[in-house]
């Protein structure tokens, strides 16, 4: 099940009028100069398990507290499973696991946030004790083969 | 590999010296000064047909052992017994013309010599590898036997044999591979003790039949004296008494014998032994000038009844007492009966108490990589007191106690702290990660080490070897024990209880086990048996090799490069069992009887 997807429409739609009028406002202003182009697409994020432990919880959150973000995941993460996300800004990244078989769960943060600009495509790859971020070619909604968890936290 | 064959060389010339330095055995005794005054036996004449010796060595024949042994016999003889000659080889060889009285007293000496020998082979061993002859501690003990057998020769009688066996100990502590010493002297001893008891049974049996004898005498010649008829003329006493068993007698005819060839000790007497002033060459006292009728109801001479000779047969081992500071192989004897507290305290053995304490270590290996590697590792250190039932060992040798024992072990085993390097790959970002707790948001130490708390516990059963080394004499003893031991079968108990704050999380399982474990230990102690005091010090290590948790326990591995993932990570790894190891120590005094 795609989750984010009326959202996504919905903040397109709001884009297009926003951009329209602006349009307008600089045609009628400016007797001269093209009008911008449209904003791109929210980017397209894959959240990849490359751990030797199962994610039991990911939250994404614009700051760097993350006690009272959600979950964005139903069912824990498996090694080498992913999902993706789409949403710009400057974001942080908690993924939840255990520190061994039966112990303690702890929380690992990104140490400083991710920065997402529209139009993009990137891989977030969560390792033991780090998280890598890549550069990787824009998916589609539609063209994603995983779930989509939640949508960026600014439009 | 140069050294190897210099080392190989020097084994092989080792073990070929070590047997050469062979003890003598045919060591000749200190014929001892005269403490009391010997058997008159002047009528008597022995002759020492043959002395034989067997089981000589080598180095007895070199230094001429049997003929040196033959003149200390007679030696010893003429201590015991003041006889009227004692003649050597007199055994009809050809061209001996020498002539016995018929009644002489003929001996036939037959002497076997043997050796016996222990070692305790752990420390010999040693002094061949790694040591190549230096080590000096090889003890050695063991006993010199003599087993004399003296056939007894009256006249054309044979008396019944007299036989002896005497066995002397002896030890060498230090250095027993170049050293012949002490066991040429237990040797010596049980010469002495051989010929001292030949010689008193010899002169024993022979006086007794001469009192008999004489007494015999002693009675015709009171009888003849009550009405005597005259003796033909020429007639010695010797003729009327028909023959009584002893050549060389007196008698009113003769004339004691003065002459150096008939000397007593003619035979006895060569150069280089002190000559002994002569005996009385008197007539026997009392002895009247008429010839005596034997009497009727008793043959004069020697008596063939058993009940009038001192037992020939029945040989008795002479085990002589160990002499100095010695290894002990045998316990002592008491002196005097044990008290009511002893026999009481003794049915025990004895008690001691003592301060106590150890360590244990437990060991976790998992394979990462291709590589094992110890994952996992934890010690635990306990301390106190204990009073137990001791009685020290009191001889030296090999025993075979079974094994009987439990062990409960608390121990904590915990991973080890590794830093994890941050890896940038070109083209990326990699970001570290900020670890918290999920419930307050509070920082948490990711390289704490994963750690588990063990309760390990195991009921067992085996079999040990153990070797006893006691040295000393009879009021102060020295002594120590090496012991190794193997547990044949075990009932195994594990407990694993996993930190997780305040949730008790854990696990437990049962098993057995069959030759896991085992033990080696030792210890060292002085026993002073005069005042029932012991003291002593010991120390023991036992081994587990797996003992199995009851679900995998994980740990993690060394810090390693992940050429995949390009990133440094340490493998998860899960162990299913522990190596276990407890080393005990104890110091203790206590009292046995």
């Amino acid at each position: 099940m795609i989750l984010g997807s009326d959202h996504v429409s919905g903040r397109v739609g709001g884009v297009r009028l926003a951009l329209a009028l602006t349009a307008s406002l600089l045609g009628a202003c400016a007797a001269d100069g093209p009008p911008p182009d449209p904003p791109g697409p929210l980017p397209s994020v894959i959240i990849e398990n490359q751990s030797q432990y199962t994610l039991l919880e990911l939250r994404i959150h614009d700051e760097a507290d993350y006690l009272e973000s959600p979950n964005m995941i139903a069912d824990p993460l498996a090694l080498d499973d992913h999902v993706f996300f789409y949403g710009a800004g400057n974001v942080w990244v908690t993924v939840f696991r255990e520190k061994y078989a039966m112990g303690p769960i702890l929380a690992f943060t990104t140490a400083s946030p991710i920065s997402l600009y529209r139009g993009k495509g990137y891989r977030l790859i969560v390792f033991d004790e780090s998280f890598r971020l890549l550069s990787e070619p824009y998916v589609e909604p539609e063209a994603a083969d995983a779930p989509i968890v939640g949508g960026g936290p600014s439009t | 590999m140069a050294r190897l064959c210099t080392k190989i060389a020097l084994l092989w010339s080792l073990a070929s010296v070590a047997p050469a330095c062979t003890a003598q055995r045919m060591v000749a005794p200190v014929v001892p000064p005269i403490s009391e005054l010997p058997a008159n036996l002047e009528e008597v004449t022995l002759a020492i047909r043959t002395f034989e010796v067997t089981n000589q060595t080598a180095a007895d024949v070199e230094a001429d052992g049997r003929r040196l042994l033959e003149r200390a016999f007679v030696g010893y003889l003429a201590q015991a017994g003041t006889f009227g000659l004692i003649s050597r080889r007199h055994d009809g060889l050809a061209g001996d013309t020498r002539i016995l009285p018929a009644d002489a007293v003929k001996l036939d000496v037959m002497i076997s010599v043997a050796e016996d020998e222990n070692r305790t082979y752990v420390f010999d061993g040693l002094f061949f590898y790694p040591f190549l002859g230096t080590l000096p501690f090889t003890p050695v003990w063991g006993t010199a036997t003599v087993d004399a057998r003296m056939r007894v020769t009256i006249g054309e009688e044979e008396e019944p044999p007299i036989e002896v066996q005497v066995a002397a100990p002896f030890s060498i502590i230090l250095y027993s591979y170049y050293r012949t010493g002490p066991i040429e002297d237990a040797f010596q001893r049980a010469h002495d003790a051989v010929f001292r008891e030949l010689s008193s049974r010899l002169v024993a049996r022979v006086s007794s039949r001469t009192a008999r004898r004489r007494q015999a005498l002693a009675e015709a010649e009171r009888l003849a004296a009550l009405d005597p008829p005259p003796p033909p003329a020429g007639t010695s006493t010797l003729a009327a008494l028909g023959g009584l068993g002893f050549g060389a007698l007196y008698d009113e005819g003769m004339a004691p014998s003065t002459s150096t060839t008939t000397s007593p000790f003619a035979s006895a007497r060569e150069a280089g032994e002190p000559a002994r002033s002569e005996p009385r060459a008197t007539p026997i006292e009392a002895r009247p000038a008429r010839p005596l009728s034997p009497a009727p109801s008793e043959q004069l001479g020697f008596s063939t009844s058993s009940s009038n000779l001192r037992a020939g047969g029945g040989r008795e081992l002479v085990l002589l007492e160990p002499e100095g500071f010695n290894v002990i192989d045998r316990p002592f004897v008491r002196r005097r009966p044990p008290g009511l507290l002893e026999r009481y305290v003794g049915a025990l053995g004895g008690v001691e108490g003592g301060m106590t304490g150890g360590v244990a270590s437990v060991e976790s290996r998992a394979t990462s990589r291709g590589l094992t590697q110890t994952v996992g590792t934890g010690n635990a250190v306990s301390r106190g007191y204990r009073v137990a039932l001791y009685k020290p060992p009191d001889r030296t040798g090999f025993f075979f106690p079974p094994i009987v024992g439990f062990l409960s072990q608390r121990i904590e085993i915990a991973g080890f702290r590794e830093d994890v390097p941050l890896f940038v790959p070109s083209g990326s970002s990699t970001i570290p990660a900020v670890v918290t707790d999920p419930d307050t948001g509070a920082p948490v130490d990711l390289d704490e080490p994963i750690a588990y708390n063990l309760e390990l516990e195991s009921g067992y059963v085996g079999q040990a070897i153990g070797l006893n080394l006691v040295l000393g004499t009879e009021d102060v003893q020295l002594f120590s024990t090496l012991r190794a031991g193997i547990n044949v079968f075990e009932v195994r108990r594990s407990y694993v209880e996993i930190f997780q704050g305040d949730v008790d999380v854990h696990t437990e399982g049962m098993s057995v086990a069959f030759f896991q474990s085992g033990s080696v230990g030792g210890q060292l102690g002085l026993a002073i048996p005069a005042i029932h005091t012991v003291i002593r010090g010991s120390v023991q290590l036992e081994m587990f090799a797996e003992f199995d948790f009851p679900d995998p326990l994980e740990f993690q591995a060394k810090v390693a490069f992940n050429q995949e993932k390009q990133v440094f990570e340490r493998e998860r790894v899960k162990v299913d069992a522990a190596a276990l190891r407890t080393l005990d120590w104890h110091l203790s005094i206590g009292a046995f009887f």
